[in-house]
């Protein structure tokens, strides 16, 4: 699934300048003078260091699109910062996301949409917002990793680079590329603590903007995910706009609240680190049609990075398969015969090859809403409606005595064809592997009736990749 | 699964949901033929013909995609019912007043079928028989449409071309005023009649009965027929809904057209469907007779779909109580480019309808024939307590522009009516009009544009 391009940049930024401090503690740590001279030419390139002491404050308003394999979000973002760590952004999505803001009073960070919730900012967020929003971010990037060697020349877009390794405080160290003539920063390489992790960004199309050369082009480039940021407007040393309303006392509290039932469920799924560390999954479920009396026998496949397989076997209707092997989407059928899966379908369908799904949820929901508690099947709940900026996710019921997910009043979808408002229920929870999965879920629409039982689950069973590729028998 | 990613569940319902024209409708209880043997049940009667209402009404009320209930009362509906229910003695008379109750909703794909009737496995294929006659709506009847050699109607002196008048003691003429008081429309009418007549004549293999039969010249005779096994495959059960006997026909004209006709939209059927298709040439046309095909599996639609268009498409949406269905298309990488001429008729149902219609509506096909029956409601079956199937329609299907095929049908773009002069002649003029048609469209793409002529360079002198 697309993510919110905010929040993937403020992974990044975390990345980048783990550990980094609004004021430098102690100067640059160089451990050449081939590092400096790099850093050097890079700070002279954009802009040189005394017009960046004399940036306070910037303004940048940019255009951002994100595509996979032609699905294609975009969205509008207006943004100012500070050097003192201030910063304040009005994101617009298109409906039903609408505008999110975001803001760092320099006491607290939130995020604020009028229909679908509230939230904090980490402290690690807004650390990591405000140094990548820094209007001085150049002159200070040196300052935010304990290690900085210099590597061989590389190559980037047909462009001599010279080319440094910097380890952040946490995180794993991150590869970035200076144009060798120009000193402009022109890519950087982050591995990520898993595959799926790795990021990369490049910026391009440079200008002078009030002294200071800022790029106007930044790609980002994630699992498949291209996220393209145009600026339109970039001007430093504007007043900021204090416009943002700081929280109430309602949304502070119902925040701290919605925080800790989130951290509640975290802590119900088991062993966090074993659920990071599984490789592969296969589970084997019957999903009974209870409107129409069909079972279905279904086959899940799941390896990591990002390779999947669901078969599934109906009686009277016979095999349908789909999967991803890291190149081409799939889906063949007795019905339909052989095709591709693009764009959103694709989309779609690889967000069941998440291993780390179930704990992705805390993080996925960047907007909150405290509803009143009530009780599923007996049990007494806590209720969230969770969102991120782009829409609603759903209204996620968690038990009161044990955190765990037991309902999510939501929409399904397929493509762009289907929508059809599901309540899941979840149920029969058992240990695997260290971590707590349901292994009964109940989907309820007025017109259908939908039971999954679970009779295998197993993890880091050897998968041969042969198994995902596209079974084009029938194309 | 988060929020709005039960994504995985809403594909494989789509290919399960099914649009197959119901058994015969409430006003047509008092016609059935078919003795209800009485089940061992764990239940007393009265509990278990209670719970049968209450799951009936209950399900209605729960699944039927119109809230409003199209404006009838449902709750007045189960009180006026309810105070029945203790006069009825037997599965029997508690099929015919669930069928009453169900008509008064007047729509399509609600109906009671007899656990006997239906055929779940291979040892209950003898359930259904055949005479070997299929029939087809005219303006004033019933007719024959179709006598497959060597078969029961066939040895009985059945001729294609004959209406029919009468099934035992049920004379058609004076149900068809029965159904014209009850208010059901005309194109409903003419579908029922001819269901009514297909589902009587495939009682239990060796089920004697007799038809009433007139002429193209109007004579009256009867026949004695008894139903036989059904001679061709027959489809797997899809959870709750019934095998049906299969038959499918593919044939390469002698001008290279290719004709196809499927009897209901079976899993089965698809892979000679698509075999066929592939294998038709670029300049070729294709000829595909839904003709009293009653409908089926609802995926099937978008499935031969995909066999016919370029790129991805959509053949319309589907209304639930609460969300919708869409029903996406998928270009398949051989697909078959020349002209489609579609035949429909009044029998042609549900499924048949969301493909006609589609192909239509996307410009993709002609059609040739009849407005069809008006019966397009997906639907899905459940068991009873009393054993007894309960087929209910949970959706409403709305072409690509927007408009209901649920009591309107789908009007041909080239009406052709047969007459059964031209049927008894052996002549079927809706089949001619499609040929004709797929030459015509050949001959305007081997013809070089008239401009060509007119600007033809003069000879130099």
């Amino acid at each position: 699934m697309i993510r919110s391009a905010l929040l993937l940049l403020a992974a990044l930024a975390l990345l980048l300048f783990a550990g980094c401090a609004t004021t430098p503690a102690s100067g640059p740590r160089y451990d050449s003078s081939a590092v400096a001279d790099v850093f050097e030419r890079y700070i002279t390139a954009s802009g040189g260091r005394a017009t960046l002491a004399g940036a306070q404050t910037l303004f940048v308003e940019e255009d951002v699109v994100s595509e996979r394999d032609g699905a294609r979000i975009s969205y509008t973002v207006l943004r100012c910062s500070t050097t003192a760590g201030l910063f304040s952004l009005c994101t617009t999505f298109a409906e039903p996301g609408g505008i999110t803001d975001m803001a760092f009073n320099g006491e607290v960070g939130w995020r604020r949409n009028a229909a679908l919730g509230f939230s904090f900012l980490s402290p690690a967020e807004c650390q990591s917002l405000a140094a990548i929003f820094n209007p001085q971010r150049a002159v200070r990037v040196s300052y935010s990793y304990r290690r900085q060697m210099r590597l061989p020349d590389s190559v980037v877009h047909g462009r001599a680079c010279h080319t440094l390794l910097l380890t952040p405080n946490s995180g794993t160290a991150e590869t970035w590329h200076f144009d060798a003539v120009t000193g402009q920063l022109l890519r950087i390489e982050s591995p990520g603590l898993t595959p799926e992790q790795s990021v990369a960004l490049e910026f391009d199309d440079y200008r002078i903007v009030d002294g200071q050369i800022y790029p106007f082009v930044e790609r980002r480039f994630e699992a498949g995910t291209v996220t393209t940021t145009t600026r339109k407007v970039v001007r430093f040393n504007r007043d900021f706009p204090d416009t943002r309303a700081n929280p109430s006392f309602t949304e502070l509290t119902e925040a701290a609240e919605a925080d800790r039932i989130l951290n509640r469920y975290a802590a119900s799924l088991g062993d966090l680190q074993a659920l990071a560390s599984f490789t592969s999954r296969y589970m084997e479920s019957v999903l009974e049609n209870k409107s129409s009396g069909t079972k279905t026998v279904t086959r899940l496949t799941i390896k990591r990075p990002n390779r999947v397989l669901v078969e599934e076997e109906t009686p009277g209707i016979g095999l349908s398969a789909r999967g991803y092997d890291g190149t081409t989407g799939w889906s063949a059928n007795e019905v339909e015969g052989y095709r591709e899966l693009t764009g959103l379908e694709l989309a779609q369908f690889l967000g069941s090859a998440d291993l780390y799904a179930n704990a992705r949820l805390p993080a996925s929901a960047q907007l909150r809403r405290l509803l009143p508690a009530t009780e599923v099947s007996g049990h007494p709940v806590n209720v969230l409606a969770l969102a991120t900026m782009q829409g609603p996710l759903g209204t996620f019921y968690f038990s009161k005595e044990n955190g765990r997910l037991l309902r999510v009043d939501g929409i399904a979808t397929s493509g762009t064809h289907s929508s059809v408002p599901m309540q899941v229920e979840f149920s029969d929870f058992r240990l695997v592997d260290g971590v707590i999965f349901p292994f009964v879920i109940t989907a309820t629409n007025p017109a259908m009736r939908l039971v999954t039982t679970v009779t295998s689950l197993q993890h880091n069973v050897p998968v041969d990749d042969a198994i995902f590729r596209p079974r084009r028998e029938d194309e | 699964m988060r929020g709005r990613t039960t994504r995985w569940l809403l594909p494989w319902f789509c290919s399960v949901v099914l649009c197959a024209a119901a058994p015969a409708s409430s006003a047509d209880a008092a016609a059935e033929t078919t003795p209800a043997p009485a089940t061992t049940a764990e239940l007393d009667w009265p509990t278990m013909r209670q719970r049968t209402f209450d799951e009936v009404w209950i399900t209605v009320n729960e699944s039927y995609f119109d809230p409003t209930f199209g404006g009838v009362d449902w709750a007045a509906v189960r009180t006026e019912f309810a105070a029945r229910l203790p006069d009825v003695a037997d599965k029997a008379a508690l099929r015919l007043l669930l069928q009453q109750m169900l008509g008064e909703l007047k729509r399509s794909h609600f109906g009671i079928v007899p656990r006997e009737a239906a055929v779940f496995t291979p040892a209950e294929r003898a359930r259904i028989g055949t005479i070997g006659a299929e029939f087809t709506a005219l303006a004033d009847g019933v007719y024959v449409f179709r006598v497959h050699p060597d078969s029961p109607a066939a040895r009985a002196g059945v001729h294609v071309g004959d209406a029919v008048t009468r099934v035992n003691e049920t004379v058609l003429a004076e149900l068809d005023a029965r159904l014209t008081e009850y208010g059901m429309p005309p194109a409903r009418r003419r579908h029922h009649l001819t269901w009514a007549v297909t589902t009587w004549t495939r009682a239990a293999v060796g089920t004697e009965f007799t038809l009433g039969l007139r002429a193209p010249d109007g004579t009256e005779r009867s026949v004695q027929l008894a139903t036989a096994p059904h001679p061709g495959e027959w489809s797997e059960p899809v959870g709750n809904f019934p095998a049906e006997p299969l038959e499918f026909e593919s044939v390469r004209e002698a001008d290279g057209t290719g004709y196809l006709r499927l009897n209901v939209f079976a899993v089965p059927l698809m892979r000679p469907l698509r075999a066929f298709v592939r294998q038709l040439p670029a300049d070729a046309g294709l000829i595909l007779d839904l003709r009293a095909n009653p409908g089926g599996l609802t995926a099937m639609a978008p499935g031969i779909t995909g066999l016919l268009v370029s790129h991805d498409v959509s053949l319309g949406r589907m209304r639930l109580r609460e969300g919708e269905l869409g029903f996406p298309a998928y270009a398949q990488k051989h697909h078959f480019d020349g002209p489609v001429a579609v035949l429909i008729d009044g029998a042609s149902a549900s499924t048949s309808e969301i493909l006609a219609a589609g192909l239509q509506g996307l410009g993709r096909a002609r059609l040739f024939g009849e407005t069809s029956a008006g019966a397009a409601l997906p639907s899905a079956f459940k068991q009873l307590p009393t054993g007894d199937l309960f087929q209910y329609a949970i959706g409403d299907v709305q072409t690509i522009k927007g408009e209901t095929i649920e009591g309107h049908g789908v009007v041909p773009d080239v009406p052709v009516a047969s007459t059964p002069a031209q049927l008894a002649a052996g002549e079927d003029p809706v089949l001619a009009a499609a040929r004709a048609w797929i030459a015509a469209e050949h001959a305007a793409r081997e013809t070089p544009p008239a401009s060509a002529v007119a600007t033809a360079p003069a000879a130099s002198p």
